[in-house]
C-alpha cells in the first residue's frame, strides 16, 4: 500500500506541476456545461439526463489525454527502467498511476456539482438519477482510464497512445448500440451488448443502481489493469 | 556480492551477451569496461531485474534475481545510463519520492538505513546538491542531473550499487567529486560501474572486466591486465651521437629483437625504442655498452603498455 501511495502522489504531483490537470478540468467543465445548458433552457425540462448522456462522448475525447502520458512518458525518458527496478511490484506501479488519473476524474466530477445543484434548485428532480449518474460516470471514466493506461503502456509515443485509446473506447461505446447490433442476432448480439460500456452506463445513469453493472465496470477496470501489468512484465520474457 | 553464471541474452537475432560469468565481492569496486554496444548496460539491466536473461543465473547476496525480485531490488541502488528524472519535479520532491519507496522497502528487512529525512540530508551533502534542492529538475545542468540521479541510487544506503556510466557528461571537477563518492561507498559496499573511460577504471576500480561483443575478453586488476599484454618489454633510450652509430650500438647487444628510431631531439640527440626477445630487462646492458663506447645516455625508461593499449588490443 505504501508503494501505491508513493506512486500515486508522484503522478498526481506531475499532473498538477504541469498544466495538464488544469487544462483538463477547464476543458471538461466548459464543454460539458456549454453543451448541457445550450439546450437545457430550450427544452424546459428539469432533468440532468441530457448532461449524463453527453458525458461518455466527452470522456471519449478528453480522458485519453489524461492517460496518454502515464507510461509512454516513462518509456521515452527512461523512467521505466528506474521505476521497475525499484523494490515495488509492477502491479503497484500500475495501480498507483491508475489511481492518480482517477483522482483527477473525481475532482472533475466534483466540480460539476454546481451544474447539478442548479438543476436541483430549479425543480423537482429524481435523486436516484443524480446519484446513479455520478456513480455511472465515475465507473465509466475509470474504465476508459484503465483502457487508456493500457494503451499508453504499449507505445512510447503519446499521440499514438491517445489515438488508440480514443479508437478503442469508441468501439467499446458503440458496440452495444442498436445500429451496430442490427446485423447480429442471438448470442453475438447479447455478448456485444454485454461487453459494451454504454448499456451498463445507461442503466446506472437512468437511476437504476444495479450490482451487475457496477461489477461489470470493476471487472473491465481490472481486466485492463491486468493487461497493463502483463505488458510491463513482458520485458522479462526469456527469449 | 553478485555472482553471475553463464549469462546469455538475445534480443531477437542479436546476441547481446554470450556465456558471461563473473562475480563481484563485498567491498570491491568492479569496473566494467567495453566499447559502446558491448553488453555492459544489458548486464546491468539483468542484475537489477529490469530484463530477464535468455539463459544463466544472477545471484545477489545468494538470492536469484528472478525468484526474489523484491528482496534483491531492495538491496540494490541503480543509476541507469539514461539518467531518468522527472523534469517537472524539484530535486527534493524527486528524492523524497524515490527515497520513500527505497527506504521503506529496506528498513522492513534491515535496520541499517536511516529515516527519510536523515537519508535525504546525507545524500544531498554527499552529492553536493544543497544549492539546487528546491529547483525543478528540468532547469538543472547535466552535472546536477547526474548527481541527483546518483543521490537517488544511494539514498537507502544499499549493499550493492550498480552505476551505468556514472561520470558521463560531467566536467573534470565533478568527475573527481563523483569518483570520491564512489570510492567512499566502495569501501564497504559492492560496487559495479560501467564505463568506457579508462582513467576512471584506474582511479576507482579494484578489478576490471573487459567485455566485447557480449563476451568477457579479459579480467583482473589493472596492473595484471597491463602485465598480461606486455608480450615483450621495450625500452626507450635517448642518446647523444651519430644516428647510425647509436643504432648499430643497440643492435649489437645480445638478445635484441628490434631497434626502432623514434624521435630526433636535435642534430645529435636521437631516441630509440629497443625491444628485447622475451621479458629480459636490458637496461643495464644498454648502460654498460654506452659507457664503454662513450656515448652518453640522456634518458632511458621502460615503456609501459597502458591500459588503453590493452583495451584497444582486446576490443579490436
Amino acid at each position: 500500500m505504501h508503494n501505491i501511495i508513493a506512486i500515486f502522489k508522484k503522478e498526481l504531483r506531475s499532473y498538477f506541476n504541469s498544466p495538464i490537470a488544469y487544462i483538463f478540468l477547464v476543458v471538461f467543465l466548459v464543454i460539458a456545461n456549454w453543451l448541457f445548458f445550450g439546450s437545457f433552457f430550450l427544452n424546459g425540462q428539469v432533468t440532468l439526463r441530457p448532461f449524463f448522456s453527453l458525458i461518455p462522448w466527452i470522456f471519449l475525447i478528453i480522458l485519453p489525454a489524461l492517460t496518454m502520458r502515464l507510461w509512454s512518458d516513462e518509456k521515452k525518458g527512461g523512467g521505466m527502467e528506474l521505476l521497475l527496478t525499484l523494490p515495488i511490484r509492477d502491479s503497484e506501479a500500475v495501480f498507483g498511476k491508475f489511481k492518480a488519473a482517477c483522482a483527477i476524474l473525481c475532482i472533475t466530477l466534483f466540480l460539476t456539482a454546481p451544474t447539478a445543484l442548479t438543476v436541483v434548485f430549479l425543480g423537482n428532480i429524481d435523486g436516484g438519477e443524480i446519484i446513479g449518474g455520478y456513480i455511472g460516470a465515475y465507473l465509466l471514466g475509470c474504465s476508459i482510464i484503465a483502457l487508456g493506461a493500457f494503451m499508453s503502456s504499449i507505445t512510447k509515443n503519446q499521440i499514438v497512445a491517445f489515438l488508440l485509446s480514443v479508437a478503442l473506447s469508441f468501439i467499446f461505446l458503440i458496440i452495444g448500440q442498436d445500429y451496430t447490433l442490427a446485423p447480429f442476432s442471438g448470442l453475438i448480439a447479447s455478448i456485444l451488448n454485454f461487453v459494451s460500456f454504454l448499456p451498463h452506463y445507461q442503466t446506472l445513469s437512468g437511476g437504476l443502481i444495479s450490482g451487475g453493472d457496477v461489477v461489470y465496470f470493476i471487472g473491465m477496470i481490472f481486466f485492463f489493469l491486468f493487461l497493463n501489468t502483463k505488458v510491463l512484465e513482458s520485458r522479462q520474457y526469456r527469449g | 556480492m553478485i555472482s553471475i553464471e553463464h549469462l546469455s541474452k538475445k534480443y531477437g537475432l542479436l546476441q547481446a551477451l554470450k556465456d558471461v560469468s563473473f562475480s563481484v565481492q563485498d567491498g570491491e569496486v568492479l569496473g566494467f569496461l567495453g566499447p559502446n554496444g558491448a553488453g555492459k548496460s544489458t548486464t546491468m539491466k539483468i542484475i537489477t531485474g529490469y530484463t530477464a536473461p535468455t539463459e544463466g543465473s544472477v545471484k545477489v547476496n545468494g538470492l536469484e534475481v528472478w525468484e526474489h525480485p523484491l528482496e534483491v531490488k531492495r538491496q540494490i541502488g541503480y543509476l541507469p545510463e539514461s539518467v531518468p528524472l522527472y523534469d517537472d519535479m524539484t530535486v527534493l520532491e524527486y528524492l523524497q519520492f524515490i527515497g520513500s519507496i527505497r527506504i521503506k522497502a529496506r528498513s522492513a528487512f534491515n535496520s541499517g538505513s536511516l529515516p527519510l529525512a536523515e537519508s535525504l540530508a546525507r545524500v544531498v551533502k554527499l552529492c553536493g546538491l544543497a544549492n539546487v534542492v528546491r529547483r525543478p529538475i528540468g532547469e538543472l545542468s547535466k552535472g546536477y542531473r547526474q548527481r541527483t540521479c546518483l543521490a537517488q541510487a544511494i539514498i537507502h544506503n544499499p549493499d550493492i550499487l550498480i552505476l551505468d556510466e556514472p561520470t558521463s557528461g560531467l566536467d573534470p571537477n565533478q568527475i573527481s567529486e563523483v569518483r570520491d563518492v564512489i570510492r567512499e561507498i566502495g569501501r564497504e559496499k559492492t560496487v559495479m560501474i560501467s564505463t568506457h573511460i579508462l582513467q576512471e577504471v584506474q582511479a576507482v576500480c579494484d578489478r576490471v572486466i573487459i567485455i566485447n561483443e557480449g563476451r568477457i575478453v579479459a579480467h583482473g586488476t589493472t596492473a595484471e591486465l597491463e602485465r598480461q599484454s606486455e608480450s615483450a618489454q621495450s625500452v626507450y633510450v635517448k642518446m647523444r651521437g651519430l644516428k647510425e652509430k647509436i643504432h648499430q650500438l643497440l643492435l649489437d647487444l645480445p638478445d635484441i629483437h628490434e631497434v626502432r628510431h623514434r624521435d630526433t631531439e636535435s642534430a645529435d640527440i636521437f631516441g630509440f625504442e629497443v625491444t628485447a626477445t622475451g621479458s629480459l630487462d636490458i637496461r643495464e646492458r644498454i648502460f654498460r655498452r654506452a659507457v664503454s663506447l662513450d656515448t652518453p645516455i640522456l634518458e632511458m625508461r621502460v615503456e609501459r603498455v597502458s591500459l588503453e593499449e590493452v583495451f584497444r588490443q582486446l576490443t579490436k
